[in-house]
């Protein structure tokens, strides 16, 4: 059974690169038959790559030791869930999961183009394809997750604790998603380089593919913030750490080309631009994948040294290589239609988000790669920690937040500047005179203040674009209002579905912005005594100590009083897993919409505990911001009715 | 040893159907040049694009965001962009029926006639109105005849 995986792999090996080759030389010659021959070869490559991941899930299933993935990262004890999760545990089943994604993907734009762009369709499978084969070219070759021993060790070593979260089984496949999605829109934009065709089809396929990975990496990164908050017990969810980092830069880059587009879709600008940005989105997801393969970089979700990363670090160049070749052969015709007309129009305040986003991202990946960097250079390896990127990242984040505030109240080309002013005034009185309360309550930190006065002026922009919007419809079309409202949003679902994940981005502002609040405890407390910290009461109440099948646990009992009421019990815990050495910690967490209790189980002994408690202010903000975020993308990507009728009117082209 | 053989005939299928395009002798190569239908298409979406930004201008110059005569500079260049559009779909279509050719001003009228029915949801479609001086048809938003001059 086993073998069948491996050469399922194999199989889908050959078939990729017969098709990238096919597809390439079929439209190059004009030979129909050959691209309709890489067409079906894709699809091929998708089945025996479905065949080959359910030949490994198979395995984990079964418990079948033999193979040195299912015994590295699988056990007896191990929960179903959590052995199928262990899929992509490694780095072999991250290979074959992003190959199986990619096949997907490749089958699904075949199957969608298989009536239109019919010129740029084979260039898009040749990209695709070749990126398979690179992936199936790693576990033939490199490192096959379908390797055995020739003995069959009774038991696994089990999976790493600190994956035994739900978020295992949700954070990797939907960054996954995320990544591989991108490798969509840098096909098709090497497509349009190699043809020409730089059209609003480019754009809208491209935008839309792009949505889709966007929605994604967003939630993958959200996701893996909530695991990293709820497992690594350290009381954060961010530490930019290179992984962190590796999954931000794809997405901040994906951000600015989802606004930058609409410039160029617009005012037919910025067309070099959006190319840059969509093959740079997509070198970053190898790129983040190389520095976390080669070992150059230490991180915690590293697998360790591997020759891996320098192969992907050959790809990753031949890949800017050839998209910077093609891109400058086609720079003369990817003239702007249009000049800026105005510092104070959209396409400028576009511009400046541009600027601010690439900003972040660069700063991301100099820091990340600061380490290297500094040894070449001095021979000493400096790591950059969390005090570097918040200093330059925070300021640039609420320049971007600003941003958000602007470019509702102005139209493309030209603001009026009195209009604008008198659009500005009520927002910005309201941020001033906000900042102004926050300042005598007691809020002092700087940043903190800008950011809340920042936060007040976008919502209430944000709050008078849909306000606005309603009440001339209501006034024009003659529409009751909440039918106006509805209209509003269903009528241009990008414009509003963008507001409403700018609403749940300052969501995430207001929760971040919070942290300068953090409080944190260390104390000892004997069984039935009560601690105070701010208003909350924690009474140590019990220890328990048992052992489950796989991991030994130490468990506090807490209650936990809020001005003298009950309001919840915690059981932090210390587990100890039989295949590990180092003890890991569960903590417990009482979640409040004001602010989360955050409870760390330190130390122990016979009638004492040692507690680690922080208070970290509006997390739930965070999530609830994600979600919002999550549900305006969604309705961006709703389908459009007008694009629908039209696509059914198109009459049928085919080979 | 069954699975083996399931496999062997998975690849030998695999390999019939990948190549059976090529073996086909009847399959025409010319079908990857771009056909006038999906030009057409190509140039619909760009035409609705064009009127779904003429929409979205007229929407902001309502909510009070864009000056008088931005709006009209705007909206010119967005009408150029429909009527370039239009223009194309019509001589693509002449090589397919012998439509006559329509002038600028009779393609901007059809432009402010799809959009007003677009921005009406396209289901209360608004009716043309006829002059009662010659009797030509014009669209709804006129408010005089394009033919005689006379009020509508």
């Amino acid at each position: 059974m086993t073998e069948i995986g491996y050469y399922s792999v194999l199989t889908a090996f050959f078939l990729s690169g017969y098709s990238a080759l096919i597809a390439f030389f079929g439209i190059r010659g004009r030979k129909g038959n050959l691209v309709a021959s890489a067409e079906n070869a894709a699809y091929a490559v998708f089945g025996f790559l479905t065949i080959a991941s359910f030949v490994l899930i198979y395995a984990l299933v079964t418990r079948d030791f033999q193979i040195e993935y299912v015994a590295r990262y699988t056990s007896n004890g191990l929960p179903m869930t959590y052995t199928i999760a262990a899929f992509y545990a490694g780095q072999k089943g991250s290979l074959l999961l992003w190959g199986w994604l990619l096949s997907i993907f490749a089958a699904i734009v075949t199957f969608q183009n298989r009536k239109k762009n019919r010129e740029l369709l084979p260039y898009v499978l040749t990209v695709l394809m070749t990126v398979t084969m690179f992936f199936t070219f790693l576990m033939v070759f490199v490192t096959n997750p379908f390797e055995t021993f020739n003995y069959r060790p009774p038991d696994g070593q089990g999976l790493n604790p600190l994956l035994q979260n739900p978020g295992m089984l949700f954070h990797p496949p939907t960054l996954f998603i995320g990544y591989v999605g991108l490798t969509v829109p840098f096909g098709f934009a090497i497509a349009a380089l190699i043809t020409g065709r730089l059209d609003a089809v480019w754009i809208k396929t491209t935008r839309k593919w792009t949505i889709v990975a966007w929605f994604f990496l967003t939630a993958g990164n959200m996701l893996g913030m909530e695991w990293a908050y709820v497992e690594l017990g350290w009381g954060g969810y961010w530490a930019w750490d290179p992984v962190e980092n590796a999954s931000f830069m794809p997405w901040i880059i994906a951000t600015a080309y989802l606004h930058s587009v609409m410039i160029q879709e617009k005012r037919g600008m910025l067309k070099v631009w959006n190319i840059v940005l969509i093959i740079f989105s997509f070198l970053m997801t190898l790129f983040g994948t190389f520095i976390t393969r080669s070992g150059l970089i230490a991180s915690v979700h590293s697998f360790g040294e591997s020759s891996l990363g320098w192969i992907f670090l050959i790809f990753l160049i031949a890949s800017l290589l050839i998209s910077l070749t093609l891109l400058i052969r086609r720079l003369p015709q990817l003239k702007s239609k249009n000049q800026l007309d105005s510092f104070l129009s959209k396409e400028s305040s576009f511009l400046y988000n541009n600027l601010l986003l690439v900003g972040i991202a660069f700063t991301v990946l100099w820091g990340t790669l600061f380490p290297i960097i500094s040894e070449a250079i001095r021979g000493v390896k400096i790591t950059v920690g969390p005090p570097f990127f918040n200093a330059v990242i925070t300021p640039i984040g609420l320049g971007l937040l600003f941003l958000m505030g602007i470019c509702p109240l102005i139209a493309w080309r030209r603001s009026s500047v009195s209009n604008f002013f008198k659009k500005f005034f009520i927002p910005s009185t309201a941020a001033v005179a906000g900042a102004f309360v926050l300042f005598i309550v007691g809020i002092r930190p700087f940043y903190t203040l800008i950011s809340y006065a920042l936060c007040i002026f976008v919502l209430i922009t944000l709050f008078f674009e849909f306000f606005y919007g309603t009440r001339t419809r209501h006034s024009v079309f003659k529409e009751g209002y909440h039918k106006a409202l509805w209209n509003l949003v269903v009528r241009n679902k990008r414009r509003y579905g963008g507001y409403v994940v700018h609403f749940g981005v300052v969501l995430v502002f207001i929760s971040l912005s919070a942290n300068t609040f953090n409080l944190e405890k260390q104390i000892t407390l004997k069984k039935g005594e009560l601690f105070s910290f701010k208003e909350y009461k924690i009474r140590y109440d019990s220890l328990v100590n048992y052992p489950t099948a796989i991991k030994h646990v130490v468990a506090a009992t807490l209650s936990i009083f809020n001005n003298k009421h009950k309001v919840a019990v915690l059981v932090p815990e210390k587990t100890l897993f039989k295949s590990q050495e180092q003890p890991t910690t569960e903590v417990a967490i009482h979640t409040t919409l004001k602010e989360d209790l955050y409870v760390i189980l330190a130390g122990y002994g016979e009638d004492w505990i040692t507690l680690k408690v922080l208070i970290n202010p509006l997390v739930v903000w965070l999530w609830i911001g994600g979600v919002v975020m999550g549900l305006g993308t969604l309705i961006v990507m709703l389908p459009d009715r007008r694009g629908q009728s039209e696509s059914k009117r198109k009459s049928v082209v085919r080979f | 040893m069954l699975e083996y053989f399931i496999f062997i005939g998975l690849v030998l299928f695999a390999g019939c159907w990948i190549l059976s395009p090529i073996l086909k002798s009847n399959s025409t190569d010319s079908a990857i040049i771009l056909k006038t239908d999906e030009a057409l298409g190509q140039l619909e979406y760009e035409k609705k694009e064009a009127y779904a930004a003429i929409r979205e201008l007229e929407f902001d110059e309502n909510m009070g965001k864009i000056s008088k005569e931005d709006f009209g500079a705007l909206k010119k260049q967005y009408m150029l962009d429909a009527v370039h559009y239009l223009k194309k779909i019509d001589e693509l279509q002449e090589n397919k029926s012998k439509a006559k050719a329509l002038g600028e001003e009779e393609i901007i009228d059809q432009i402010e006639k799809e959009i007003s029915s677009l921005r009406h949801g396209g289901s209360s479609k608004q009716k043309d109105v006829f002059c009662v001086q010659c009797g030509t048809k014009s669209p709804p938003n006129r408010r005089f005849c394009s033919s005689c001059g006379a009020k509508i």
